[in-house]
């Protein structure tokens, strides 16, 4: 199993911040709690000092929320053994009281209570709700909550763009690895890479660089015997030229007949493992504007002679103007082994049709023949060199669509094969790139 | 190999033939005879080809020289052409075009290149504008020649009724409708229906024989 370091990371910073964060936050509401609690005993036994320095008056006192505008001063002062066991304030107070802070429970109701003498030896109490003393407690714990909670999302947030924005260069460098093939390997770029990454990208370089080398010896290679096979070729071409040449029996001359078609495909099929070399990159490419409608007159003028050999119908029902930029070698060869191919697997009567359409700044190049098709399950095999469907007893080279799709690479457009959708059936070929 | 083949394709053809197998003996040879016709492989042993062909043209040496390529990437044409070569031939070649090639390379040093044009098929005479089919003489009217020439000067080449309409008629000309389809369907008449070729959306064409060249 594969693990994501920027899920785990993500995972695992994003626990720590929340456990940590709720651990400090109930830590810091105790703490708060606590403290509004102590400091409110202390606010008690301050204002029983106070009252302590003078006579306290018989009469009870109380407080009320309205005179002072704020519900948790609400305060009741009394004289304990006074006969007013009430007045008028909800605390009855019952002696015994030990002197000092305390709880008193008075039926439903829980006092917070300071005991107290004045200066004149008389005892008194100053009392609090102890609901409101909570009250106030806990709104002031909650308070001291919110800048925590509050900065939990804002920390997550932060770590996730901190961990996004590290991870960038990896990402890009994954759609940029994806992005190559054999025709254009280049070193990644190392510079956006982080330290830690830095060794394994270098490698990968090295080893790109090591892929491109052999590459392009596999591609010198084909090239390369493309080219000496041409002289032996030349040799045994001439060489049967001068058979015929000589009184031939008419035996000799039907098996003569065969053994020429058979140097004429061996010839063909070195033309195309030239141009099979070419479109991979053997030379540099160029890029300039051209005219698509020229490239498929001389596709087709070069096809004519085997379609009327043939008795197919080659034409073209539309030709729209259009442009297209790239390589010439390579738009030239596209363009060829579409219209030939398509001539090559009609049968004897059929037709092919060559169209030129341009539409919505896109240029289509659309080749249907009247041929066999391709399976769908071959649809995808077709395009690997010397790959042929079983069934079809035409001998191309095998490699016309495979020099076909490299060379639609290389002009950054794309081949699409399928059915015919009218009424005949057969093959379609299309390529569309951008109208330049 | 393929020097035994062409030396044997050319003495068949009754051409007298010197063959040199490595640029040295080449050069030395070139230097001291003369020849009607140089065959030139670039892939000389010893001694480059182009440097033979160099040498050559630099003693103002005009023999026709025909250069033999395993290479046929169009700046190496170029190069050829560029030192002095006539023509070239890339390899694999049938016998037919490598003897049309040096007939015609043996013509243009005569000076007499055939004005005619043809395709093996046609043979038009510019100065009767006549036309020769199978052997029979045909007149021919000044816009049926202006295309049939058109025709011929590439035979194989499809040309778009816009085309021909531009070359056939001068600026400023009126253009009647279906003027083209009239003239060639009278050429069709006087030559047979498949002189003259149409594509299918594209325009028309004469055929290219194989061996256009052999056939004058």
């Amino acid at each position: 199993m594969n693990v994501s370091l920027h899920r785990r990371l993500s995972a695992w910073l994003g626990m720590s911040i929340l456990v940590v964060g709720l651990v400090a936050a109930a830590l810091a509401f105790a703490i708060e709690y606590n403290g509004a609690n102590t400091l409110q005993d202390t606010q008690l036994k301050q204002i029983a000092a106070v009252l302590a320095l003078n006579p306290l008056p018989t009469t009870a006192m109380s407080f009320e929320p309205r005179s002072l505008g704020d519900r948790e001063a609400h305060l009741v002062i009394k004289r304990l053994g006074a006969a007013d066991a009430d007045a008028g304030t909800g605390l009855a107070l019952a002696e015994p009281l030990r002197p000092g802070l305390q709880t008193i429970q008075q039926g439903e109701v829980l006092w917070r209570a300071i005991v107290s003498e004045d200066v004149l030896g008389q005892r008194f109490a100053v009392a609090q709700h102890m609901a409101q003393r909570n009250d106030f407690a806990l709104e002031v714990a909650a308070l001291a909550l919110l800048p925590l909670v509050l900065s939990i999302p804002v920390l997550l947030l932060i770590v996730n763009r901190v961990l996004t924005r590290a991870f960038a260069p990896m990402s890009a460098m994954t759609a940029e690895v994806d992005g190559l093939d054999g025709s254009k390997l280049k070193p990644l770029d190392e510079r956006p890479v982080p330290l830690e990454a830095l060794p394994l990208v270098q490698a990968i370089n090295r080893m790109m660089r090591r892929l491109a080398t052999l590459l392009d010896q596999q591609r010198r290679l084909v090239s390369d015997a493309a080219h000496e096979l041409r002289t032996p070729v030349a040799a045994l071409i001439v060489q049967a030229d001068n058979v015929e040449h000589v009184n031939l029996s008419p035996e000799a001359t039907t098996r003569m007949a065969a053994l020429r078609q058979g140097l004429t495909r061996m010839s063909a099929l070195i033309d195309q493992l030239l141009n099979f070399a070419r479109v991979q990159g053997a030379a540099p490419a160029v890029s300039q504007r051209l005219d698509l409608n020229q490239l498929v007159r001389a596709a087709i003028e070069d096809a004519l002679p085997m379609a009327q050999a043939k008795n197919v119908d080659l034409g073209c029902p539309r030709i729209d103007e259009a442009a297209i930029q790239g390589d010439p070698l390579h738009a030239r060869v596209l363009v060829r082994n579409a219209v030939d191919n398509a001539v090559r697997y009609t049968p004897s009567g059929g037709s092919v049709d060559v169209s030129v359409v341009a539409e919505g700044g896109e240029v289509f190049l659309v080749v249907e023949d009247t041929g066999p098709g391709i399976a769908r399950e071959d649809l995808k095999r077709v395009f690997e060199p010397f790959v042929r469907v079983l069934g079809s007893e035409q001998s191309g080279s095998g490699l016309g669509l495979a020099i076909a799709r490299t060379a639609a690479q290389a002009l950054g457009g794309t081949i699409e094969l399928g059915e015919r959708n009218d009424r005949h059936s057969g093959l379609r070929f299309t390529y569309r790139q951008m109208q330049a | 190999m393929l020097g035994h083949a062409v030396v044997q394709a050319l003495r068949d053809a009754s051409y007298a033939v010197d063959w040199l197998r490595d640029g040295q003996s080449a050069a030395a040879a070139l230097a001291r005879h003369g020849f009607q016709c140089i065959l030139l492989d670039l892939g000389l042993p010893l001694r480059d080809g182009l440097d033979v062909l160099r040498e050559l043209r630099a003693r103002d040496d005009s023999t026709p020289v025909l250069v033999i390529t395993a290479r046929d990437a169009v700046d190496q044409r170029i190069e050829g052409l560029d030192r002095g070569a006539d023509d070239y031939l890339v390899k694999p070649f049938a016998v037919g075009e490598l003897l049309a090639r040096m007939r015609a390379l043996g013509r243009r040093r005569a000076g007499a290149a055939a004005p005619v044009l043809s395709n093996g098929v046609l043979a038009l005479d510019p100065a009767s504008k006549a036309v020769t089919a199978a052997g029979r003489r045909h007149a021919l009217s000044n816009r049926e020649f202006a295309l049939l020439r058109e025709l011929l000067v590439r035979p194989g080449a499809v040309l778009s009724r816009a085309e021909l309409e531009d070359r056939i008629y001068g600026w400023g000309e009126e253009v009647e409708s279906n003027v083209i389809e009239f003239i060639i369907h009278s050429l069709r008449k006087k030559l047979g229906p498949e002189s003259i070729r149409n594509v299918r959306g594209l325009g028309w064409m004469v055929e290219r024989a194989p061996q256009a060249e052999s056939a004058q």
